[in-house]
């Protein structure tokens, strides 16, 4: 019997091992297989729009940005809706809204196709999304707004770097082009990333946060319709532009839509909603400012260089690291009467322009005029040249995708020149300077993977490439470190509390007196009842509310302790409640009071019970740290969020399972075995104690002799002796 | 929530208790013939039951018990169960809360005492049950020390050779580091003796030490208590079943039956010459 176990137990992970291949196996060659055919038919595609249901266009969207997209009730609502109607009827189609998803899903659910065919919610068009998505033409301009209380509103807005200190908590919502803005512009604030800008703002007004950055037309919105203690303290001219999100095997959808945007813009349509929306008529604002044309007066004028950022690296936190790719921010104030026809931007000659990949922005004010611009990389220059001048007085941005620090990293200044529409040339004042670090083992790892053919046959099969990216494995690994961490830490130093905590309410529960037993059901039956989440959301927003200040990370782990505590009352109220009434009856015959009664002999035993369920209270506390994530807390879900809303790849997530199970697996092995060991104890198996006890016999012999007949047998004493060795004193005072 | 620390069950009208000389002079004239114990002049009674009356839920399980038991005398109650013998012993250590009566240690009142007052009394009497109720978590010599250590305060290293002598006597030296779970229930109970004894109490109740037992592990543990009877001087009240145990050690016996003592008397008196009718008809029905 014994035998025939130890063997199933040795056959048993390969056993696991080998089913677990054969389900991967036909999972990966499933869709495989599925991708390949929907390839082919995409091939086709290319004249036929394809759409997840006949005759109805699906939108996923998160439906949490009024006035763009909202749920009032369960009518769907906001400018947006309407928008992705009118399109879906110019399309011959009726819409059809999915119920909200998570923000950072959409792009990851619309590209897998079968359940979306677009993605609508507030995207802005950003070239690393457009790595993974297509998008439409831009439906709308926009730009940022930072939204704090009424009282700071004025001196942030006279000043942004107010919130540049640490000790500042600045809210946005995780993945957007205002959390960007905060990590390059605001790098000593701590950057909280929620899901949606509505629990961002919730968090101002009850003082967690300091402040808020998202889309400025939600923002004013909100801080008009709902949250009226706040205001939006300054506008963030970022000139980002929202467009629909389709497939990319889809073409022919994208075309369609962009066609039918056009249309709407034209029949007026678009400025209705958006007059109807925000009161606002952007279209006829951005055709005036693009209206507006210079007179040629020769003169080279000035350029005021106001900014010059790179963008932070995935896995190097919030530094740039030199080596690899990253995006250079160029803000400049154009002072040229003429306008600007091309600038030329310049680094050291050890960085690189790779591609020409250049968004440009111009905006006179806070309103986006429309300039297209071509760019030539060569080595360390970049030379942009604009399809219109850019007129006197408005604010340039360039931001070049592809670009190359050095891989020793240091301080890069910008410099360069530009040429006036007269063709006058000028040159750019140099830039503020540019931090950089050096090139990490981690990027050296991912760069040659990048130039492995495996990897890349490894990455041309969808699945893989979406689940089990190598490159961003790596990555990812090194990114959620300190994220593990600390979910590791919260689960650790709260489950002390937690048990402290949990062992006094069972008492009090289990307690003569009937007011303790009521404060305990209470405590227990309120924390049983609601939902982790829904504690963490009141702790997180209402302690602020009431003048309390905690750290987030303290108040995680308060939380968390306080939550497991509820849990733990009731394991061990049950574990007491399982011990036999002999064993009471038996302390009390020995005349050992109820505190010694407990201590003694209900509790220790208790302890035993209980082992296996705490330990399972425990891995569940652990893997809800990630509910924590949802009030910003940076531990491992909300590292891997961030990571895959950027990268609209699900492979941060399977690199957080991998982390949550280097924890949870060794646990789970420990709870059987410690389960198999109480049984064995309890049934009297397992090994006889040895040794020890036939020396208390000669011990006790010892002892007698001793007594008899004193110091007469000098092998007894010796034996007695040896034993009671630690205790000498006390053995010869007895004697 | 345990039943034994519940209390406050509804009074009964019952006589206060009797002065104590002239209780002690009653019992020692009314036991005098009943039993091998030697009297000696003036003595009271150790434990004194006096119109003890226990009720369950409306279902009366003692009715107006009154008993004696004097200093290192060997009292065996027997009777059918559900006669109200576990529920007599109970009550004398306070497991059960009597519902009227008085029961008295060495003239002290235990009855209506405060819980320390309890705790401390107990420490004057042991018990063995039938369910042995060691501590599952202990070896077995720390099941004997543990008593010593916390209730009397014993240094560690003398209770330790308190122990170890008990463990001796009841032959499981041996099996000082044996937790409770790898012996045998013979040997469990004998523990349970050893545990006990060690506390020196000056009454020791035995609850059916026996039934528990497979017939083969039965002998080792009567051996260890006919042991304890004759050569440790200690007043014992056993609850048992075993005839012959009773026979051949009890300074008396006393029969039990609904509640009542039917009958009590040396030995050979009640075994052989019962008076009671239910005596007889139980004795007859057991041989």
């Amino acid at each position: 019997m014994k035998r025939n176990s130890c063997v199933r137990l040795r056959a048993l992970p390969l056993v696991m091992a080998m089913s677990l291949a054969m389900v991967l196996t036909v999972f990966v060659t499933g869709c495989s297989s599925s991708s390949s055919s929907s390839k082919s038919t995409s091939k086709k595609a290319s004249e036929k729009i394809e759409l997840v249901h006949k005759g109805k266009l699906t939108v996923a969207s998160d439906l949490a940005n009024p006035p763009f997209d909202y749920m009032e009730g369960t009518t769907k609502k906001g400018f947006e809706v309407e928008l992705m109607d009118a399109l879906a009827k110019k399309l011959g189609l009726t819409v059809n809204y999915l119920n909200p998803m998570k923000f950072d899903s959409i792009i990851p659910t619309v590209k897998q196709g079968g359940k979306a065919d677009v993605g609508a919610s507030n995207f802005t068009i950003t070239a690393d999304r457009k790595k993974e998505i297509d998008f439409t033409d831009a439906y709308i301009d926009s730009n940022q707004g930072i939204v704090t209380s009424k009282a700071t509103a004025s001196s942030v807005g006279s000043d942004v770097n107010v919130l540049n200190k640490s000790g500042v908590t600045v809210a946005v919502q995780s993945g957007t082009t205002g959390e960007s803005w905060v990590e390059e512009n605001l790098p000593n604030a701590k950057v909280v990333a929620l899901d949606d800008p509505i629990s961002a703002l919730s968090g101002v007004s009850t003082g967690l946060y300091n402040a808020a950055v998202a889309d400025l037309p939600v923002m004013q919105y909100e801080v008009k319709n709902s949250y009226t203690s706040l205001s939006v303290a300054k506008e963030i001219a970022t000139g980002e532009q929202y467009g629909i999100v389709v497939s990319k095997d889809n073409p022919a959808l994208t075309k369609a839509l962009n066609k039918a945007l056009k249309q709407l813009r034209k029949d007026g349509t678009l400025s209705t909603f958006e007059k109807k929306w925000f009161g606002v008529d952007y279209e006829a604002q951005s055709a005036s400012a693009a209206a507006t044309s210079t007179t040629t007066n020769g003169d080279a004028g000035s350029v005021v260089v106001s900014k010059a950022t790179a963008r932070p690296n995935e896995d190097g936190g919030d530094r740039v690291i030199g080596g690899i790719n990253t995006r250079l921010t160029w803000e400049a104030t154009t002072k040229v009467e003429d306008g600007v026809s091309s600038v030329t931007l310049k680094l050291p000659s050890d960085a690189s322009f790779e591609g020409s990949t250049t968004k440009v922005t111009v905006l006179k004010g806070l309103t986006r005029v429309n300039i297209d611009g071509k760019a030539t990389a060569k080595g360390n220059t970049v030379t942009i040249k604009f399809a219109s001048p850019i007129p006197n007085g408005s604010l340039l941005r360039l931001e070049i995708t592809d670009m190359k620090f050095p891989n020793q990293g240091g301080k890069y200044q910008v410099t360069g020149s530009y040429t006036t529409a007269a063709g006058v040339k000028g040159t750019l004042p140099a830039s503020a300077k540019i931090k950089t670090i050096s090139n990490t083992p981690v990027q050296q790892i991912v760069m040659w993977l990048d130039g492995q053919p495996w990897v890349t046959a490894w990455n041309s099969v969808p699945f893989l490439n979406m689940f089990f990216k190598p490159q961003l494995l790596v990555t990812s690994f090194v990114s959620l470190f300190g994220g593990w961490v600390l979910c590791l830490l919260i689960v650790v130093i709260s489950y002390p509390f937690a048990i402290a905590l949990g062992l006094l309410f069972a008492m009090m529960k289990i307690s003569r007196f009937k007011v303790l037993r009521g404060l305990a059901s209470i405590y227990i039956n309120l924390l049983r009842g609601t939902p982790l989440f829904l504690q963490i959301y009141i702790m997180f927003f209402g302690l602020p509310m009431i003048g309390i200040n905690i750290d987030n990370n303290v108040l995680g782990v308060i939380v968390m302790a306080i939550n497991s505590s509820a849990y733990q009352a009731e394991i061990y109220r049950a574990g007491i409640l399982s011990i036999p009434n002999g064993q009471y009856e038996a302390a009390a015959s020995l005349g050992m009071n109820r505190a010694q009664t407990m201590f003694t002999v209900i509790l220790p035993q208790m302890v035993r019970r209980v082992i296996p369920t705490v330990t399972s209270d425990f891995i569940t506390s652990y893997k809800d740290t990630s509910l924590l994530s949802s009030v910003g807390v940076m531990e491992l879900m909300m590292f891997s969020k961030n990571l895959t809303t950027t990268t609209g790849n699900i492979t941060p997530y399977m690199a957080a399972a991998i982390y949550y199970l280097i924890v949870t697996l060794p646990l789970i092995k420990v709870v059987s075995i410690v389960e198999k060991h109480l049984a064995d104890a309890e049934n009297g198996v397992g090994p006889r104690p040895r040794g020890r006890a036939a020396k208390r016999v000669e011990a006790a012999e010892g002892e007698k002799g001793e007594s008899a007949e004193q110091d007469a047998e000098p092998k007894d004493t010796s034996a007695f002796e040896a034993l009671a060795a630690p205790f000498r004193s006390h053995a010869s005072q007895e004697a | 929530m345990k039943s034994f620390m519940k209390s406050g069950a509804k009074e009964l009208e019952v006589p206060p208790a009797m002065d104590a000389e002239e209780a002690a002079r009653k019992a020692y004239e009314h036991d005098q013939g009943l039993t091998k114990h030697t009297f000696k002049p003036g003595e009271h009674p150790i434990v004194r039951i006096e119109h003890l009356n226990k009720t369950f839920t409306d279902t009366p399980v003692l009715r107006d018990v009154n008993l004696d038991v004097w200093n290192g005398e060997i009292v065996v109650v027997l009777g059918p169960s559900g006669s109200g013998k576990s529920t007599m012993l109970r009550c004398i250590n306070m497991l059960e809360t009597p519902t009227a009566g008085h029961i008295l240690i060495e003239d002290q009142e235990i009855t209506g005492s405060k819980k320390t007052d309890v705790n401390k009394l107990r420490r004057d009497l042991g018990m063995v049950f039938q369910g042995f109720n060691l501590f599952p978590h202990m070896t077995a010599l720390e099941n004997v020390m543990v008593g010593q250590v916390k209730v009397l305060k014993k240094p560690k290293e003398e209770a330790r050779v308190e122990a170890l002598k008990q463990l001796k006597a009841v032959g499981l030296a041996d099996r000082a580091d044996y937790k409770p779970p790898q012996l045998s229930g013979g040997q469990q109970q004998r523990v349970a003796i050893a545990r006990a004894v060690a506390m020196h109490p000056k009454v020791i109740l035995f609850d059916e030490p026996t039934s528990a037992l497979d017939p083969e592990l039965v002998r080792d543990v009567l051996n260890v208590m006919r042991d304890l009877a004759l050569h440790s001087g200690m007043t014992m009240i056993v609850v048992t079943h075993e005839m012959d145990f009773a026979r051949d050690v009890a300074d008396r016996v006393v029969f039990m039956e609904g509640g009542v003592v039917v009958e009590q008397g040396l030995p050979s008196e009640v075994f052989d010459h019962p008076k009671a009718q239910r005596t007889k008809e139980f004795l007859g029905h057991i041989r």
